[in-house]
């Protein structure tokens, strides 16, 4: 397994947790563990999703309605809620990434400019 | 009982059985489930895959809606600081009580101000920095309470003191009447006192308002 993130990678990607979360829905539905299992794949094992950061997330996204939930069958592992993306959810993850892709060319533009701080 | 299902019956011990929490403890409990069978999938133990899912989640407290991670000290200290502020304004209101002869009256509410002047000032002796989770949604139902008592309690009082002052004259049918400005505040103020009340209903509604201005960042949302 890879090294864990520091803790101050671990702020920056934060505030992208409710994209994150609609990235992973956007691939299909899917419920809060599998979620976490999804991010922490994609991101090669580098970024683990902590629990109660999940299901704060899922309720705010819920509550904006980008995303809505709902009981699978029951199973021996009880009922597991699973997390549909809307229309509304799909724009704003496609507004999102413009986003980020704004600000990253910006910061990248800021501190790469000449290379000297490359190291 | 699965350990697993223990557990979270522990996680959520404390708060009350709404159907949005059974929800809330049926989602958690699955996820807990669903990552301790994946950790035996991996090759770990069942009791290390136990004590490991218990590790990733110790707590709901940041899940519960409408809780706060707040300075708990600094809000009881401010929530003191609004009831001794109208504690002052309940003695001020007994004052002309006084005039009208109720003198147990206005050493009660001189009793009720250094009390809370005491508390106030006891409260700013504890470590101001400790942090807690508590919950808005439930002061906003604390103030709905509370204005209900008090509602309940003026209107018992104002039927009682008027029964008694001119019970009979409704029941024989004679006329009220008042002979002077004297009379009519000695009267006055058996309404007036239990009217003061109000100024507790009042405080307590400034407290989910001081509760915002006490939250501290969560760091670890």
């Amino acid at each position: 397994m890879a090294m864990p993130i520091d803790g101050i990678s671990s702020d920056l990607i934060r505030g992208h947790i409710d994209t994150i979360i609609l990235k992973v829905l956007h691939d299909g539905d899917n419920y809060g563990y599998e979620i976490i299992k999804s991010i922490s794949q994609k991101s090669n094992q580098e970024y683990e999703l902590k629990e109660p950061s999940l299901y704060t997330s899922l309720k705010r996204l819920e509550k904006e309605r980008l995303i809505y939930g709902y009981w699978g069958e029951e199973s021996q592992g009880g009922r597991r809620k699973y997390y549909h993306i809307t229309e509304a959810g799909e724009a704003e993850l496609h507004s999102a990434v413009a986003r980020w892709l704004t600000a990253q060319r910006i910061i990248n533009a800021i501190l790469l400019q000449g290379g000297e701080t490359n190291g | 009982m699965d350990e697993i299902r223990k557990y979270t019956d522990e996680l959520f011990a404390k708060q009350r059985q709404t159907a949005k929490i059974r929800d809330l403890k049926d989602e958690v409990y699955s996820n807990l489930l669903a990552k301790k069978q994946d950790l035996i999938d991996q090759g770990f133990s069942e009791p290390e895959a136990i004590a490991k899912t218990k590790d990733g989640f110790s707590s709901i407290d940041r899940i519960i809606e409408g809780n706060q991670l707040t300075y708990s000290n600094r809000f009881k200290a401010d929530c003191l600081q609004t009831l001794l502020l109208y504690g002052v304004i309940l003695w001020m209101l007994s004052i002309p009580t006084m005039v009208m002869g109720m003198m147990p009256f206005f050493f009660l509410t001189f009793v009720i101000m250094a009390g809370l002047g005491i508390s106030y000032l006891r409260s700013k002796q504890s470590n101001q920095d400790e942090i807690a989770f508590l919950n808005g949604n439930r002061l906003k139902t604390v103030r709905r309470t509370a204005w209900l008592i008090w509602g309940t309690f003026f209107a018992v009082c104002a039927a009682t003191i008027t029964a008694v002052m001119y019970g009979s004259n409704l029941w024989f049918g004679r006329p009220i009447s008042i002979a002077g400005p004297y009379e009519f505040a000695s009267i006055a103020v058996w309404y007036y006192m239990p009217a003061t009340t109000m100024l507790l209903p009042i405080a307590i509604s400034s407290f989910p308002k001081i509760l915002a201005e006490n939250e501290r960042d969560d760091k670890n949302e």
